[in-house]
């Protein structure tokens, strides 16, 4: 069966599977049959034709023995009825022919010649047309002579045609009772596969384990059907099982997500705590450290210029005494909050000490960097702080400023601006310095 | 006009018997026993008696001594008189006496003798076989009566190529 065949459906597969068995076995039995009734006839023709020739034998005998061939004509004539018997010739002892009647078709094919080396009773030629019996005749036990009896097949054929013909008959009528038989072998069949597909997929479209299909047999589909029972049974055991498990694992999913996001919160915080000052929310002194570092190694890189700008509030110590850490605190915050808000969006804003601060300015010369210093003194001075409930202040800060493309480390640049705003201080304070380099 | 040429047959067949024929006839008379039924008797010998002149010569000794009929040895006998035919089975008559072979027929009836002679209206006469020859082929005719007067029973097959049967019953 070629891999086409296997894409037949079960009913063709069945009428072709049983067809084919049939034809085979029809085939098989008719041939024997015919092989059987050919070589059947053939011996009973032969059978025939020996007891015609010891019948014969008697009748003739005296017409062979006194030579009176028109007697043995006149006994043998009727034989010839027998439209199968063509020819009967009779040879005396010494193998001549004595008389013939009727017309030897297949002359050729005498078996007169054989008679000098006869050594049975009974020989014979057999071809498609004729079968030649030469028998010998007896009488009183003595060989009295031989006949010769050329019998067409046509009985033989007719018989096998007959044959075939009722074999052709049986087969037209097997293969039609086979056909029929198929086709409800194919419902017995196909109904309880088809019942399966079906489950099959309703399961497959609704996710319903919860069938159960009822066998109609006790058969081996039957047992497929319990089979099935029990798989849809075991998966939506498992189902569930596993439904059950994943509210647990969405339930510690949720969980989970909720303590890490509290995780990274917090993180997020430390991260805060670690990089910024607690009071000011300004970046802390490690913090801006680092961004200082990072800023000279991206300037030197590009040849860009840097800017700092380091100051601090004049005379805070003054403000701690008389009006109290936590005015100082408020002013501090307050301070911190008009840097933040009037240094750049680029700019970096952190505090170093107590009342220090430092800003690093990124790609700008001295001229941008005074413009920024300034605004930033100016607000600072006119800021009016309330640190309490009607109470109020101002402070001013003094500034040290320097740009240039890096070529010195980070505390030579510090010490430069830090120069620089102990010159403001020194010469008068709320001022802007701008450092040297010595 | 076929029993014209029967009677034309029966006169010539006698006169101009040839030696062929001869022969033919000294065969045949040991062929006639396979199609003849003698009564049961004890001989352990089958004679073939002929009365009068022996046409054969010794053709029949040279046929037939040493050979069986009917699983008996086969004795031939040569006889001029009625009283020497004894016990035998085939008679050859070829006496020219009617009168004689009256005498012979009877014997011959009375002790089942099976009868043959070349003698037109031998059958006719009581003889039971009748050989003649008609161009060198046998010409038969035979007494069935006188054969089952004889208690001797002739089988269909010889009776079948005889050209004529006396048969009452037929008549």
């Amino acid at each position: 069966m070629s891999s086409k065949h296997y894409d037949y459906s079960i009913r063709r597969k069945l009428v072709y599977f049983f067809s084919l068995s049939a034809i085979i076995a029809l085939i098989i039995s008719t041939t024997t049959m015919l092989v059987y009734s050919y070589l059947h006839e053939k011996e009973s023709v032969i059978n025939d034709s020996i007891k015609l020739a010891k019948v014969s034998g008697k009748n003739i005998a005296a017409s062979l023995l006194f030579i009176d061939k028109n007697t043995c004509k006149n006994i043998l004539k009727p034989i010839l009825n027998d439209t199968n018997i063509q020819y009967i010739a009779i040879y005396n002892q010494n193998g001549q022919l004595f008389t013939s009647i009727g017309t030897n078709e297949s002359n050729k094919k005498t078996l007169a010649k054989e008679i000098s080396s006869m050594e049975k009773d009974v020989l014979f030629s057999i071809d498609l047309n004729y079968i030649n019996i030469l028998t010998t005749i007896f009488y009183d036990n003595d060989v009295i002579g031989y006949l010769e009896v050329h019998t067409t097949t046509n009985k033989i054929k007719q018989h096998m045609i007959e044959q075939a013909l009722a074999s052709l008959l049986i087969m037209l009528i097997t293969i039609f009772i086979v056909i029929l038989l198929a086709i409800k072998l194919e419902k017995m069949f196909l109904k309880p596969i088809f019942t399966l597909l079906d489950a099959m997929q309703y399961l497959r479209k609704n996710k319903d384990f919860d069938i159960e299909l009822i066998p109609s047999s006790k058969d081996e589909f039957g047992e497929l059907f319990n089979e099935f029972n029990i798989m849809a049974y075991e998966i939506n055991k498992r189902d569930k099982i596993l439904h059950e498990h994943n509210l647990d694992l969405e339930l510690l999913v949720n969980t989970t997500n909720k303590e890490l996001k509290t995780t990274q919160e917090n993180l997020d915080k430390v991260s805060i705590l670690a990089t910024t000052d607690a009071l000011t929310n300004l970046y802390n002194r490690r913090h801006i450290m680092d961004i200082f570092d990072e800023m000279i190694k991206k300037a030197k890189e590009n040849k860009k210029h840097i800017g700092i700008i380091m100051l601090d509030i004049d005379h805070f110590k003054l403000v701690n005494d008389t009006l109290g850490h936590q005015a100082g605190d408020v002013v501090l915050k307050e301070v911190s909050h008009i840097l933040q808000e009037n240094a750049r969006e680029v700019d970096n804003v952190g505090r170093i000490g107590g009342e220090e601060f430092l800003i690093l300015c990124k790609e700008s010369d001295i001229k941008t960097l005074k413009y920024i210093a300034e605004r930033l003194r100016k607000n600072v001075e006119e800021k009016i702080i309330q640190y309490e409930e009607n109470k109020t202040t101002q402070v001013k800060i003094s500034l040290g400023i320097y740009s240039c493309i890096p070529n010195i480390t980070k505390e030579e640049l510090i010490k430069i601006a830090d120069d620089a705003l102990y010159n403001a201080k020194e010469t008068g304070r709320n001022k802007v310095s701008i450092g040297v380099k010595n | 006009m076929k029993t014209v040429y029967i009677l034309l047959i029966a006169f010539i067949i006698p006169l101009f018997a040839s030696n062929q024929e001869r022969d033919l006839q000294a065969v045949f008379l040991g062929r006639f026993a396979k199609f003849i039924e003698w009564p049961q008797n004890n001989r352990d010998v089958f004679t073939i008696t002929l009365i009068n002149e022996n046409p054969f010569e010794d053709l029949l000794d040279k046929l037939y001594i040493g050979k069986t009929i009917h699983g008996k040895k086969i004795k031939i006998k040569y006889v001029t008189d009625v009283k020497d035919i004894g016990l035998s089975d085939i008679l050859f008559i070829t006496l020219d006496d009617q009168k004689d072979v009256g005498k012979v027929i009877k014997y011959a009836q009375k002790h089942s003798i099976l009868t043959i002679s070349e003698q037109r209206g031998f059958a006719q006469r009581g003889g039971i076989i009748q050989l003649g020859f008609v161009m060198q082929k046998p010409y038969l005719v035979i007494n069935y009566d006188s054969a089952t007067k004889s208690k001797i029973k002739i089988s269909s097959s010889l009776l079948a190529i005889a050209q004529d049967v006396i048969k009452e019953e037929a008549e």
